[in-house]
């Protein structure tokens, strides 16, 4: 199993009068060339369970098994290479920096961890292959909604990630733009890649082999 | 496509140059405080070192002045205000004859109004080069000639060279030597032959011929050296008692009080550069403090695409670095453009004994200054980052959402 969830639970502001149970007592098994969706409405959890898997957020109960290792039981180096190589990460919004070019912004996490090489070569290739290779050279702030996500998608596919975990990938962009997205989620799982998508657009959850709905923090039946 | 490098500097100028808006006034705010602590160090310092110097530059026990000029010999001697007045020159026979002084020379002030070198009135003062006890002995650093009637030696603010000529009441004087800077008026001051002086009164008719007939030894003050055993009080107070008409002022009294008037002068001054310290690295901090935390979705957003925090704390500490760099470096270049070219200005700004301390501590003023100003951005960037390391990232990615 490349990703284990055993019985996780993340508690905001534990101990104090506004306590809030975001996730809780979640359990959840991916393998490889899974198309998972998490599915629920805005503040069920889903994005905390996300962060917690992309180790970004500790669990305040539980334990996140990535690759049989314990991700949160790793120092900061380990968890900063398995963020930078293992798991492509595409947050909310754009997430793009705004100082660099898109080219820059996609082959960033190939600079963050030391390789041989400029990356260039796969950035372009990425950015060709999301219809942006015209795009290469322009700011964030020159880039459409559509086209920030797309640049935000390849960049998360820099390092060639075992897994990719997307929080609402498509909730800033056109109808045809998502349904691009969604194959192009679809082509990367059959090509061996877990891939795990939170959305509230049920529209999109045909594309999934897997889908999970949230509520109030609780994952319920497959 | 021909594309660079992603480095630490690359990522590091990237944010300098795309936030050109932001780095540009943190240049500005650095240079401001480098400029400020610069120069408040620097004129602290010079102070501290006119003060310093200036009670070894008199070289005499006693002076002796006509009754009520003690200000005028304060003026000429701090202030290079010049002054011209006089006393009966027989004081100067009568002083040698009393008890306890060892040695006597007079010498004569004259206010020029004019002169070729000079946008200022200058202070002449012409010594007598034979008995004279108290020029001489800072002069033979610079020359050991003799001192001819139409020699002057002029002091290191003077706009004159040796070799060259200045004019003085339409007689034209040669420049034998200047001297080495005092922090006092002596540094406005031009140095003659007591009796070129003397002619140099008469031809320009500032006194009647009728007075001049009957005093071809003036003289302005009276520069007594004290034996050995002397009390220079007793020596004071029979001097005036001889010459009632005479102020005999004791040096070291007199530089005391001077010295203790400019120390109280020149602690509220030291006091201010150490606040202006103080308030330029609380501010600086501030800002930098505040200009990080502006940006902590970006470091989360880094931290999420695999960054270790140690090299954000690079790329943050390379930044700050730079910008604060650049910021000290203006900051004291624009000071060094005002306080050296202009420390003529300045000393006459302030009337107070201003000698700029040797290169070698400026330069330490310098150092001190550029490492101060220097060290708060990186400072502040890694308290930040060490900060940042408490928070997990999840609520900085959430930042400004």
């Amino acid at each position: 199993m490349l990703l284990n969830v055993e019985s996780v639970s993340h508690i905001y502001n534990e101990g104090k009068p506004n306590r809030c149970v975001a996730v809780n007592n979640v359990s959840l098994q991916v393998g490889e060339k899974d198309f998972l969706c998490l599915t629920g409405k805005s503040g069920c959890g889903k994005s905390t369970l996300f962060h917690m898997i992309c180790g970004l957020l500790p669990p305040t109960k539980g334990k996140i098994l990535f690759q049989d290792n314990d991700i949160w039981r790793q120092d900061e180096a380990q968890l900063a290479l398995m963020r930078n190589a293992q798991i492509g990460y595409i947050q909310q919004g754009s997430g793009l920096l705004a100082n660099y070019t898109a080219f820059d912004n996609v082959r960033l996490p190939f600079f963050l961890h030391k390789r041989e090489g400029d990356g260039a070569e796969r950035a372009a290739m990425l950015l060709e292959r999301v219809g942006l290779a015209n795009k290469a050279e322009n700011y964030p702030a020159e880039l459409s909604g559509g086209e920030q996500k797309r640049v935000a998608i390849v960049r998360a596919l820099m390092n060639d990630p075992v897994m990719l975990v997307a929080d609402e990938p498509t909730a800033d962009i056109d109808e045809e733009s998502t349904h691009e997205v969604m194959r192009f989620f679809s082509e990367l799982a059959q090509e061996g890649m877990a891939v795990l998508v939170a959305t509230h657009d049920m529209d999109i959850l045909s594309y999934a082999n897997r889908v999970f709905k949230m509520k109030a923090g609780e994952i319920g039946e497959e | 496509m021909n594309h660079k490098k992603l480095t630490v500097f690359t990522l590091a100028f990237e944010n300098i140059k795309r936030n050109r808006f932001r780095s540009v006034w943190l240049v500005i705010l650095v240079a401001v405080f480098a400029f400020a602590i610069f120069c408040g160090t620097v004129l602290t310092g010079s102070l501290d070192n006119g003060i310093k110097t200036m009670a070894g530059r008199v070289g005499a026990d006693l002076m002796v002045v006509a009754q009520g000029y003690e200000v005028d010999l304060e003026d000429t001697l701090l202030r290079s205000e010049p002054s011209t007045f006089y006393l009966d020159g027989e004081v100067l026979e009568g002083v040698r004859g009393i008890a306890g002084v060892e040695e006597a020379s007079s010498q004569l002030f004259i206010a020029s109004l004019d002169a070729d070198c000079c946008t200022v009135p200058v202070q002449l003062i012409g010594y007598d080069p034979e008995s004279d006890f108290t020029i001489k002995n800072w002069l033979v650093n610079v020359w050991d000639g003799a001192l001819g009637q139409d020699d002057i030696v002029v002091g290191s603010l003077i706009l004159a060279e040796p070799g060259d000529q200045l004019v003085f009441f339409n007689k034209v004087y040669n420049v034998v030597a200047k001297l080495d800077d005092t922090g006092m008026g002596f540094d406005s001051s031009i140095f003659m032959n007591r009796h070129a002086a003397q002619v140099m009164i008469a031809d320009s008719g500032r006194l009647s011929a009728d007075e001049l007939k009957h005093r071809d030894d003036l003289t302005s003050a009276v520069m007594v050296k004290l034996s050995k055993d002397a009390d220079a009080q007793e020596v004071a107070a029979a001097i005036q008692a001889e010459y009632p008409q005479t102020d005999a002022v004791v040096s070291s009294d007199f530089m005391r009080d001077i010295a203790s008037r400019l120390t109280d002068i020149s602690k509220l001054t030291i006091g201010i550069t150490v606040l202006l310290w103080v308030v330029a690295v609380m501010v600086l901090f501030f800002v930098f403090s505040i200009v990080m935390d502006s940006r902590k979705k970006e470091l989360g957003l880094l931290i999420a695409l695999g960054a270790t925090r140690k090299k954000l704390a690079r790329i943050m500490l390379l930044e700050s670095f730079v910008i604060t760099l650049l910021g000290a470096i203006c900051g004291i270049f624009a000071a060094c453009l005002i306080l050296f070219p202009f420390q003529t200005l300045i000393a006459g700004m302030l009337e107070l004994p201003y000698l700029l301390p040797s290169a070698q501590v400026i330069f330490a003023y310098m150092m001190l200054s550029l490492g101060v100003t220097v060290a708060i951005g990186p400072i502040s960037s890694l308290s930040f980052i060490r900060k940042l390391s408490k928070t997990d990232v999840y609520s900085l990615i959430k930042e400004n959402d």
